[in-house]
């Protein structure tokens, strides 16, 4: 319910769609991300600094590290055919040759595979969601102060909590 | 709306200042945590360590305390160091290549006991010790000598000498008997012999009277029948002599076969009470057998430990782990511009504490890719004299930068003072003196060839059985004071196979087969004595059986003379030719007067 309620005071709140869908995108990358490496301190940095929904970044990494469990062999697959396609090594020959990058683990078939991933799904999404937000909060949002029967309902109670804050 | 928050950078700053406090204050445990728990996992045996010191800027290391346990003992340690201490390379760091210049290793000491066994946790994997000790078969080396005397063995034997005595015995006694009846029978031949010759001298006197062609008619077919008669006795006094010769015969077989029957005794008694000692002793072996077996697994056990470090290197991708609840990957390995192992310890001073001496290391270019590298990890432990020994040197050399690995190792050990050495309720070696050395070579980490040789340049062996034995003991080791033992290695790492060789067991095994001769020597004299004393009692009987039997012999021989001699007399007196020659005389005679 918790999640419900930081998900509507998102959508409902006075933040503007692309700072929730550029948390969205920004916990993908954290969720599918295997373990805590370079890349992960990289968004939790990005996060910090950019000025995008930090509940809605938690919300979405934890949700996107749970999908992650079922997706990491084909993160594995999708890793290794960029890793070991021929056009790219001298790219990732000469990365591997640049001090700490191996540190980053980029060469990591899992790591590599959720970033390709990740960076395919970050656009569409974040303009999905953008327009899905808009969408919202033209057609859903006033819905909830209007009709009187919903006003007695809990989940109203929740939405003018949502609101009033 | 901001695009930045200012607040996100306040933020990230406190995240960077908490990191930083936690590298000062955690970082160190946590490490030692971290490294506990790999090396645990790595090693496959529960490893501890005491404290870890880092300083992250300049890299260096410094990890105190580190109890590598024995798995098979929870209360000893299979590896122990006071401290390791060693800086990284940042430079080759940055390529995350653990490049270490100098590293310290001091007070290294192997098979120490701990202060307190490893964890309960640990149960599980925790091997009981073999609690079976080897102990020498005193059992099988009294058996050997306890020889029965010789009167018990012809006790507990059947005896063939007896045997062959009881039968003729038995046969001869029966033959008595019959001669005796015969003899008896003989006595009446005595009238009829008498009452022959009376015939024969009144044919005689009636041959001396003659006087007619009627006479000499009468005497002729008188005579003619007492020949048949004397014929008819002289045959069947033949007959009792042909029986009686054979009967005779008899006795003399009964010699021969008792004699036959003696020497087959001894012969089989002898063989079977021979106190051999076929297969011989093998104590060397059972004294020493297992430390060396215990000593070679330790060297083993660290060589199959260090061993895959070698080469880890090689490996050009790590395969798909599953580990926690994420996949690990695979990490894809490119060209290096400068290649370079991902492990390499440069140089490395090492402090040995064995035989109850320090003994100062080396440690040369170990890497984990020597084809890389190019050079082979060298480690050498030399001493001079000690307390406890004259030199010391080891040297080992992995060598991984061919096709096929060779590593080997030499040492050598010379007047080593060691611990006594003893089998339970056997023999205790002590004042132990001993040079010792070996050279072993593994090729491919598989193939194990090599021999340790063990020269014990002064010992003093004490018994240390019970009193029954500690005599028998005592004599197999006496006056031996120096012997050697070579243990021949072959086979594959994980189960090589060790032959034993030992001057010792040579000089017991001699010992102990003068001690048998000695014995079988004094039982053999006694059996030949009561043996002959079975012998004599037959050969006796057979005497008297002789005897009895020549007297019968001459009897019927008598006989025989007898007859033959009034055969002769009537051939002579009695014939047709000498009647008439005597007839014609007496003719002649009344004529002339």
């Amino acid at each position: 319910m918790n999640y419900i309620i930081k998900i509507l005071k998102a959508l409902n709140s006075a933040q503007a769609p692309w700072q929730i869908s550029l948390a969205t995108v920004f916990g993908m990358f954290l969720g599918f991300l295997p373990f805590f490496n370079f890349f992960s301190l990289l968004t939790i940095i990005l996060v910090l600094i950019i000025n995008v929904n930090i509940s809605i970044f938690i919300l979405s990494a934890g949700v996107f590290a749970t999908l992650g469990l079922i997706l990491d062999p084909i993160f594995d697959k999708v890793g290794y055919v960029v890793l070991t396609f021929s056009p790219l090594i001298p790219l990732w020959t000469k990365i591997y040759n640049i001090p700490y990058m191996q540190w980053t683990g980029f060469n990591n078939t899992v790591v590599m595979g959720s970033l390709v991933v990740s960076s395919i799904l970050a656009f569409p999404m974040f303009f999905v969601l953008n327009r899905l937000i808009i969408k919202y909060r033209e057609k859903i949002a006033w819905i909830f102060k209007k009709i009187p029967i919903l006003k007695g309902l809990k989940l109203f109670k929740i939405f003018e909590k949502v609101q009033g804050e | 709306m901001k695009i930045f928050r200012w607040q996100g950078i306040i933020a990230l700053l406190v995240l960077i200042a908490l990191i930083s406090i936690f590298f000062i204050f955690f970082f160190d445990s946590l490490l030692k945590k971290t490294l506990e728990k790999t090396l645990s996992s790595t090693l496959k045996r529960p490893v501890e360590i005491e404290n870890v010191k880092t300083d992250v800027l300049s890299l260096k290391f410094n990890i105190n305390g580190l109890q590598i346990a024995d798995k098979k003992d929870r209360y000893k340690n299979l590896l122990e160091i006071k401290s390791i201490n060693f800086n990284l390379s940042s430079q080759k760091l940055a390529f995350k290549k653990y490049d270490i210049e100098n590293l310290t290793v001091e007070e290294i000491r192997f098979s120490t006991k701990r202060e307190k066994p490893w964890s309960i946790k640990e149960r599980e994997k925790e091997e009981k010790p073999s609690k079976e000790e080897k102990k020498i078969d005193l059992k099988s080396f009294k058996e050997k000598l306890s020889l029965p005397s010789a009167k018990e063995i012809l006790k507990r034997e059947k005896l063939k000498t007896v045997e062959t005595g009881k039968y003729y015995e038995e046969k001869l006694k029966e033959l008595k008997i019959k001669w005796e009846n015969k003899y008896k029978e003989l006595q009446k031949e005595k009238q009829s012999l008498e009452a022959l010759q009376k015939q024969i001298k009144e044919l005689e006197k009636k041959a001396k009277k003659i006087k007619s062609i009627d006479d000499l008619k009468t005497i002729t077919e008188n005579a003619k029948q007492i020949k048949k008669q004397i014929n008819q006795k002289i045959e069947k006094i033949k007959q009792l002599k042909r029986e009686l010769k054979q009967d005779t015969e008899l006795i003399k077989k009964a010699y021969s076969d008792l004699q036959k029957a003696y020497k087959e005794d001894i012969n089989r008694l002898k063989r079977k009470y021979s106190l051999s000692l076929e297969g011989g002793v093998n104590l060397a072996g059972l004294i020493f057998g297992d430390k060396v077996k215990e000593y070679l697994e330790k060297g083993l056990s660290v060589y199959r430990t260090i061993s895959p470090y070698l080469k880890r290197g090689e490996e050009k991708q790590k395969e798909i782990q599953e580990k926690g609840y994420r996949l690990e990957g695979r990490y894809v390995k490119y060209k290096e511009t400068n290649p370079y192992p991902d492990i390499v310890i440069q140089n490395g001073k090492l402090s040995l504490v064995a035989f109850n001496s320090n003994i100062e290391g080396s440690l040369l270019d170990f890497s984990d890719n020597q084809k890389i590298y190019g050079k082979p990890f060298k480690i050498t432990f030399k001493s001079n004299k000690s307390k406890y020994f004259e030199s010391f040197l080891f040297d080992g050399i992995f060598d991984r930068t061919k096709q096929i690995s060779k590593d080997s190792f030499t040492f050598e050990i010379k007047d080593l003072i060691s611990q006594d050495l003893e089998i339970k309720n056997f023999v205790r070696f002590t004042d132990n003196k001993i040079n010792l050395n070996g050279n072993i070579n593994i090729l491919n980490e598989q193939n194990i060839q090599g021999v340790i040789k063990l020269v014990f340049e002064k010992t003093k062996p004490v018994a240390i059985t019970g009193e029954n034995t500690k005599r028998l003991v005592e004599k197999l080791f006496e006056g031996i004071n120096r012997f050697y033992l070579a243990a021949n290695i072959s086979g594959i790492i994980d189960s090589p196979k060790i032959s034993f060789k030992s001057d010792l067991d040579e000089m017991v095994a001699k010992r102990f087969r003068n001690l048998v001769k000695e014995k079988v020597q004094k039982v053999n004299r006694e059996l030949n004595k009561e043996l002959e004393k079975y012998k004599n009692q037959y050969e006796n009987k057979l005497n008297r059986y002789k005897t009895e039997f020549e007297k019968y012999k001459s009897i019927v021989e008598n006989y025989e003379g007898t007859y033959e001699k009034a055969l002769k007399e009537i051939k002579n007196k009695l014939s047709k030719k000498a009647l008439e020659k005597k007839l014609k005389k007496r003719i002649l005679e009344k004529f002339r007067f």
